[in-house]
């Protein structure tokens, strides 16, 4: 059994691989695995946009789901808040999801749709809203372990 | 009504989707394959390979607890607890 190479710890690889999926691996000049990473952490995100809307990711409604997806970093952070800002409704103080019969009118408050307008987004139940969930939680777990994997990277590989 | 692409879930314009939901095992295996074997693969030269080997070894292990759940519900556990 061959020894274990030693570990340096690098904490701005560790920030980095938090701040966009790949991009720690891509200063510690591993560029196929950058690749890698990049492209199955984002795969995974955006696959769940796609399968549960942007509704799968709001910090509002699913708050402990929200914290689990964070870890593929800003870019949850970045879709959560345009969820809350540009998609949710503000009724009279209180933010939460259009009905299917709301518009979102320009101040942002509820405005009952007319003929041919449809609500800013179509919230996402029961099976689709639970693999959307699930594709962006794994992004999030995966990225952490290429978080981990960047901040204490063995010398030699 | 138009699907409106990562703003939409995706019954908008596949109403039967949540009925396959047992299909999208493979993307959700691919996609962690993907990214984890970019992390561990010792070599990577064999990292395409590793990728599918490791997406099939998901989708079997998947199937497999699946019929072993079925099995303990439908078989042992009426054998340990009999319903009258």
């Amino acid at each position: 059994m061959s020894p274990t190479p030693p570990h340096r710890f690098d904490p701005l690889a560790g920030l980095l691989a938090l701040a966009f999926p790949g991009l720690g691996h891509l200063y510690l000049r591993r560029r196929s695995r950058a690749a890698g990473v990049a492209a199955g952490v984002l795969f995974l995100f955006f696959g769940g946009l796609l399968i549960g809307g942007i509704d799968v990711v709001d910090s509002r409604e699913d708050r402990l789901w929200y914290y689990a997806e964070l870890g593929v970093g800003p870019l949850a952070y970045a879709t959560d808040y345009l969820n809350q800002t540009r998609f949710k409704v503000n009724d009279l103080g209180e933010i939460r999801s259009a009905t299917p019969d709301e518009v979102r009118a320009p101040d942002g408050s509820p405005r009952t749709a007319q003929p041919g307008q449809r609500p800013p987004n179509v919230k996402s139940v029961g099976r689709m809203n639970e693999l959307g969930t699930l594709f962006c939680t794994m992004a999030s777990f995966l990225n952490l372990i290429a978080v981990f994997d960047a901040a204490l990277r063995e010398d030699e590989r | 009504m138009s699907w409106r692409p990562f703003i939409d879930p995706l019954n908008v314009v596949w109403p039967g989707a949540d009925n396959w939901w047992f299909l999208f095992l493979i993307p959700v295996s691919f996609g962690i394959a993907l990214a984890y074997k970019a992390v561990r693969a010792k070599d990577m030269k064999r990292y395409p390979q590793e990728v599918v080997v490791m997406t099939g070894q998901i989708v079997l292990g998947m199937i497999l607890l699946g019929v072993a759940s079925y099995v303990f519900l439908q078989w042992v556990l009426p054998l340990i607890a009999p319903m009258e």
